[in-house]
């Protein structure tokens, strides 16, 4: 926003002053502006170019995959995001995660390595780009991932957020966690994803929010006919993520609005979670013991 | 609220430049029936009224706010996220501000300066006036 001496003056005139010191500073060069009017507009001036600037952050962009995979759709949204300008995107990838260790209802056991790994990793790219914003997008098991590290390292910061098939438990404390205010955090779920319920009612840790969304207004769920892997279709990508990507747009789905109820077998099996399963496989093996 | 027209008319006439966007911030100036206002932050403003980034726009917000259409709002985030604090003028602004969400005091910068704009309405308008 250039024209303004004044303004050009002050701007000048800070590149020298500690941060610390520059509220302070402005204050008293406004304070030394007798007309009004003037005053009010030099301040005017200088917080819409400083917010204008701010806007300017740099984006940082990490991609959390999900089970049994190496996370391929991640090199297919680096290539869009590289072509929007932005440059840093970087996969955060862990050992290959079978199913097995993935079905075991016991966290420690195996479920912690790729959350503390992934947890590592995310601390590295947030210590490299200290005054960037960080985007998370993360597919399925990754989802369960960042939930668990968002939950408990409070240092780690997101600006936003985009889930897709996930497997986080409705019950999430979305509003124990700092940076989610309502729009910053997207769900985007699979009207034919059946994967998130088949992991919420076979194991324990697990939720179906991937098939029937999260019930807070934190969290925009965003409607799809897609099944657990079919969000990663370049057009898709270009229609849905860059823009909540790159400037925190919800680019609405029609299938948000015009869908119907649930499948029947969703909110049938919705109703036994995992540790029902696992309760009643107790109380059959103790019927049988004694 | 209907504003009055003659406010803008004279904007227009002032800021030809930009006539399409004071427009539009009339327009939804006088479709803001509720008393929760929607608070734009700069980028957001200057989006949604397609406002180049220019003197004229500033000069335009300010005129706007002369006239009471619209509040600046200057909220002091914290650094571990959310906002702590309120104020209409950086002159008003504390040098070190406590944080009740870290239970810290710190040195506030300019980078921790949320600045945002609020259409006036009616029902906004007499809450401030009492």
């Amino acid at each position: 926003m250039p024209g303004n001496d004044n303004l050009s003056q002050l701007r000048s005139e800070l590149e020298n002053i500690p941060s610390s010191q520059q509220i302070t500073y402005i204050q008293g060069r406004l304070r030394s502006i007798e007309d009004d009017h003037e005053r009010a507009l030099l301040e005017d001036l200088f917080l819409i170019v400083t917010s204008l600037s701010c806007q300017k952050k740099k984006l940082v962009v990490v991609m959390i995959h999900g089970i049994r995979t190496q996370g391929q759709w991640q090199s297919k949204l680096k290539e869009e995001l590289n072509a929007e300008g932005v440059e840093d995107v970087h996969p955060l990838p862990y050992r290959f995660f079978d199913l097995i260790s993935f079905w075991t209802p016991i966290p420690w056991l195996f479920r912690i390595f790729p959350i503390n790994h992934v947890l590592r990793e995310l601390r590295l790219v947030q210590s490299n780009h200290p005054t960037a914003e960080i985007v998370v997008v993360a597919h399925s098991f990754g989802t369960y991932i960042i939930s668990n590290i968002l939950k408990k390292a409070t240092d780690i910061r997101v600006k936003r957020l985009l889930l897709c098939g996930s497997i986080v438990p409705d019950s999430y404390r979305w509003d124990k966690l700092k940076f989610v205010e309502s729009g910053n955090v997207v769900n985007d779920i699979g009207l034919r994803d059946f994967l998130p319920v088949l992991a919420m009612t076979s194991t324990i840790g697990y939720g179906a929010t991937g098939t029937l969304g999260f019930k807070t207004h934190l969290v925009e769920n965003r409607y799809h006919d897609f099944g657990h892997s079919d969000f990663f279709d370049r057009a898709s990508m270009r229609k849905f993520w860059l823009p909540f990507i790159c400037s925190g747009e919800v680019v609405k789905s029609p299938l948000t609005a015009e869908r119907n109820s649930p499948p029947w077998y969703a909110v049938l099996f919705s109703f036994f979670p995992g540790q029902l399963l696992f309760m009643s496989m107790a109380a059959t093996a103790a019927y049988f013991y004694f | 609220m209907i504003m009055s027209s003659t406010k803008f008319e004279s904007l227009i006439l002032d800021f030809p430049e930009i006539s399409k966007s004071i427009e539009e911030i009339e327009s939804q100036a006088n479709n803001v029936e509720s008393q929760l206002t929607p608070a734009y932050t700069v980028d957001r403003f200057f989006e949604r009224f397609s406002l180049p980034s220019s003197q004229a726009s500033a000069k335009l917000l300010r005129r706007l706010q002369e006239i009471g259409v619209l509040n600046k709002v200057l909220q002091i985030e914290s650094r571990a996220g959310g906002g702590i604090e309120e104020y209409s003028s950086l002159l008003d602004i504390p040098e070190v501000l406590y944080d009740f969400r870290t239970d810290q005091d710190f040195v506030v910068e300019p980078s921790d300066i949320k600045v945002m704009y609020q259409l006036v309405t009616e029902a906004s308008d007499q809450d401030i006036n009492g």
